[in-house]
């Protein structure tokens, strides 16, 4: 087990390098942003020049990615060029307090929707249960995030004005007292929420239920029926605790989706976090702050997977690694 | 013994070959076969529907009299804020989305066969590098780097779009294919066709891709429906399908503008999306039921 967790540490090193340079590699074809510049009468030739040798965009690309990987590593992720020459990480610092916080929501709620359910429609296969939840399931799979977001807001922002239409709180809110101020941020949150999490449910309902299904049919449950159990007990402490082994991977399979997820959510609800801040900085070439979110979401990424693995590897006790 | 046997089932009902076996097993799925049919109903709408409609694409109604209205019997889907019929251009965004979704599925899956099949095949070291380099592909954050793409390759065609969700598309695709290679490569049938001559190339195209045809054609369905939504997203993003040229993903980024005064512009491009992916996930899950070699010990 030690040398397993050790090996897949290790082994996540040279996937880091590899992520950072094939982003590197893709943004650098847009070309450097100062070179735009240059079309502008009103920025001295001199200045760019300066811009360009303090960005590194004077070396050749092989010596600017060792130099921007070095200050990635330092961390010194320098400034933002065009968010008013911010620091990237206090925009990378604000933005993602918010995505985690939707993202957080957004997976605890299809947790706690989708798991019972999928076990249930496991139990209850083939009834109307299922039935209902299966199509549930593919309906949550196969719809346009973005389409779905329009729609609640159309619904319960526009026509029945029971929610807000994006954003992230009520002008004047912010020296509000403690409670009030959550109550009314709680607002902004449910219809992202709900969008965010819809996808998720989707897959995963059929996830715990493909999972389940391989166990409710295995023999050591009808042994524990014949020798007389309730019907409760073989669920609950026999049927469960194999079924849910699986369902910890979905931490790891969780990331991708909420990512890309939170990008077109973020943009349809207005919500200043790093999707949000990921695209702005793609759109405007501005290179600091697109790679520095870049690496963020795929290291939360590699993460995300490294995690579920070893969580998997220590809950179940027939997997051996070596 | 084995031979005789096989022989007299040959001549007392017809073969019962796996692609046969299929078939009967899917049409057991009731969803799946629904979903089928559901499919060809909207391909041959989308190809054959622009011919017979009242109005072209781009053809605009009188300024004051046919914009933003509702639908009616005259536009069944309403205008939009050019006048323009939204049945027609939902049609024809139809023939463009779902193109994107097939030849993104098709490319992709080139891709993805290429090196999952070479991977699994030869094993050492181009396993490993092709396999790190998978790794790598998948641990980026895809929208975003479409996005990126999206911008750098120049044009604005239906082309550009299939070539960068192909690009970020072939990962699983040669994983899967990997995983088959490298058992199916151990296999007596490869050793027999090895010991025959055929070359590794032949072996790998011809005796062994047919065996990783299942999982292909099911990933393959269940990607469509993926890709167009995935067109629908970058058009959302502004970086989908071009206007003039209608796609589901950019009559709907149209139409977000005028949600407040036009709703029915966001409903039905949306649920032709829904609709086909919808279609696209019930078919590839039928598929796999009904693949699942399982079955067929």
């Amino acid at each position: 087990m030690k040398t397993y967790v050790t090996k897949r540490i290790l082994q996540m090193i040279p996937l880091f390098i590899g992520v950072a340079l094939v982003t590197f590699l893709i943004l650098s074809l847009v070309g450097d942003p100062f070179t735009q510049m240059m079309v502008n009468p009103r920025i001295r030739p001199a200045d760019i020049a300066r811009l360009k040798h303090q960005w590194g965009f004077d070396l050749p690309i092989y010596l600017r990615f060792f130099k921007w990987f070095w200050s990635m590593l330092t961390g010194n992720w320098g400034l933002s060029i065009f968010a008013g020459g911010r620091a990237v990480t206090e925009l990378v610092g604000h933005a993602i307090g918010w995505t985690l916080k939707f993202s957080l929501a957004a997976f605890i709620l299809a947790f706690v929707v989708s798991v019972p359910i999928g076990i249930y429609s496991a139990i209850r296969q083939y009834t109307l249960f299922d039935y209902v939840f299966t199509g549930f399931s593919f309906f949550g799979m196969s719809m346009p995030t973005f389409w779905f977001g329009f729609v609640l807001l159309m619904i319960f922002g526009l026509k029945l004005h029971w929610l807000p239409i994006g954003g992230i709180m009520t002008p004047g809110m912010e020296s509000a007292p403690f409670f009030a101020r959550v109550l009314d941020q709680a607002k902004y949150f449910i219809l992202p929420v709900i969008v965010l999490s819809f996808f998720q449910m989707g897959s995963w309902m059929r996830y715990t239920r493909s999972s389940m299904l391989e166990v409710v049919h295995q023999d050591y449950l009808r042994t524990a029926r014949a020798k007389g159990l309730p019907e409760r007990t073989v669920i609950v402490k026999h049927a469960l605790r194999n079924a849910l082994i699986p369902i910890v991977t979905l931490l790891g399979l969780a990331l991708p989706g909420l990512i890309s997820g939170a990008m077109i959510t973020e943009t349809v609800f207005a919500i200043p976090g790093m999707g949000r801040l990921t695209l702005n900085a793609m759109t405007s070439n501005d290179f600091p702050l697109a790679m520095a979110c870049l690496l963020i979401e795929s290291y939360l990424l590699i993460l995300g997977n490294l995690v579920a693995d070893l969580l998997y590897a220590m809950v179940d006790p027939r997997i051996k690694y070596s | 013994m084995i031979g005789e046997l096989t022989q007299q089932k040959e001549v007392s009902t017809r073969v019962e070959g796996y692609w046969y076996l299929v078939g009967k097993h899917l049409k057991k799925h009731k969803l799946a076969v629904f979903s089928m049919f559901l499919l060809a109903i909207i391909v041959l709408l989308c190809v054959f529907g622009p011919y017979f409609t009242r109005y072209t694409m781009n053809e605009m109604g009188n300024a004051t009299t046919d914009v933003l209205q509702a639908p009616s019997s005259r536009h069944w889907f309403g205008t939009d804020e050019l006048g323009r019929d939204v049945f027609t251009r939902v049609l024809l965004g139809g023939r463009i989305s779902l193109l994107v979704g097939f030849s993104s599925v098709f490319s992709a899956l080139l891709v993805g066969i290429v090196v999952g099949a070479y991977a699994g095949y030869y094993g050492g070291i181009l396993d490993a590098v092709l396999m790190r380099f998978t790794d790598i592909m998948f641990s980026i954050p895809v929208l975003p780097l479409l996005v990126v793409l999206s911008s750098v390759i120049p044009g604005a065609g239906v082309w550009k779009i299939v070539l960068i969700i192909a690009i970020f598309g072939w990962m699983t695709d040669a994983r899967i294919i990997r995983g088959l290679f490298l058992s199916l490569r151990e296999s007596e049938f490869t050793e027999a066709a090895r010991a025959i001559g055929v070359s590794n190339a032949g072996i790998i195209w011809r005796h062994l891709l047919p065996n990783a045809l299942a999982p292909i054609i099911v990933s393959a369905t269940l990607g469509v429906g993926g890709n167009i939504i995935y067109e629908a997203a970058l058009s959302y993003l502004g970086f989908g399908v071009m206007p003039p040229t209608p796609s589901w993903g950019n009559i709907l980024q149209n139409a977000q503008y005028a949600m407040t005064i036009a709703p029915w512009l966001v409903w039905t491009p949306g649920l032709a999306i829904l609709i086909t992916a919808i279609g696209f996930n019930f078919l590839g899950d039928g598929l796999r039921d009904a693949m699942d070699p399982r079955l067929y010990r």
